[in-house]
């Protein structure tokens, strides 16, 4: 259950601070603070339990857009960046490895697993249903 | 499961899209943005406007699941409070006269205390935002080695079989 509310909460996290990315990439002129992501977080809360307490009947809906966005989202996102972006060499990508932390290149992966394992949460939600 | 398999494919597939589009590594690391994969849309794309259009995809994407998340996360909370696993568990598990039993979705007025605990969370996590990070991804594991092995256990009684259970599980 700890889990739960820690996920919860970088959830929110991520959300306010994509809002803010946004700003700092549109806006070159606008100054980062962090007072301001927490703001942006909080927005997003509210958005959260507006829908879970006052539009409760929505929340079937709200997974069906979820759904849909999925999957129309991974074909948006990913035809663009084939066509438009660069291509790196398959040895670049396959082949190429850096450690450009201060660890050995052992206690780097695990370090880095750590952040893999945030993406098997929906594993576990989708499971759990 | 078939689901799983499918969302593993399709993030394999979209790992590698990034990882040959990345551009540079270096830039990528440091993003103006905060997020590595802004930087990567700006890049491959040479527009802001473009890349704002992504991110809006995936902002969209990020708050509906905040709010299924939300739901989830208050109705394990309600359960683990049900079984007074939680300090003012009397409290929590009190389901409102005016509205029904939970079932099978939580019901607005019991959840209102509920929804307060993530917002109360979120207070004093904003300070130590590092620890969320290491706090999730690690006690979510070890809660399903918990889980599991009690399931496994030889010792565990035949009438506590998941599938028992199976019909009423929402």
């Amino acid at each position: 259950m700890c889990a739960w509310q820690a996920d919860l909460a970088a959830i929110f996290y991520l959300g306010g601070t994509i809002i803010q990315g946004m700003i700092v990439m549109n806006y070159p002129s606008y100054n980062f603070e962090r007072w301001q992501g927490t703001l942006l977080l909080y927005a997003v809360i509210v958005i959260g339990v507006v829908f879970n307490t006052v539009l409760a009947r929505l929340l079937p809906w709200v997974e069906g857009t979820i759904l849909i966005t999925h999957c129309v989202g991974f074909i948006v996102v990913l035809v663009p960046l084939v066509y438009l972006g660069p291509h790196a060499s398959a040895h670049d990508v396959f082949a190429n490895y850096l450690t450009l932390g201060n660890y050995a290149p052992g206690l780097s992966f695990f370090v880095g697993l750590i952040t893999t394992v945030f993406a098997f949460l929906g594993m576990s939600k989708s499971g759990r249903c | 499961m078939a689901s799983v398999f499918i969302n593993g494919l399709l993030g394999f597939g979209m790992l590698l899209t990034v990882l040959f589009c990345i551009g540079s590594i270096q830039n990528a690391l440091t993003p103006e943005t905060g997020f590595t994969f802004m930087e990567v849309f700006q890049e491959a794309l040479g527009s802001n406007g473009f890349a704002t259009g992504l991110t809006a995809l995936l902002l969209v994407l990020f708050i509906f699941c905040a709010v299924a998340v939300l739901a989830a996360a208050s109705r394990v909370t309600w359960a683990f409070a049900r079984d007074d696993g939680l300090p003012g568990s009397s409290w929590i598990k009190k389901v409102s006269p005016s509205s029904s039993p939970p079932k099978p979705k939580p019901k607005p007025k019991t959840l209102c205390c509920n929804y307060s605990l993530p917002l109360r969370n979120r207070l004093s996590l904003e300070h130590t935002c590092p620890c969320i990070p290491l706090a999730c991804p690690q006690s979510f594991p070890c809660s399903w080695v918990l889980s599991t092995s009690v399931l496994l256990s030889p010792s565990m009684p035949s009438s506590h079989s998941l599938s028992r259970h199976t019909s009423d599980h929402t």
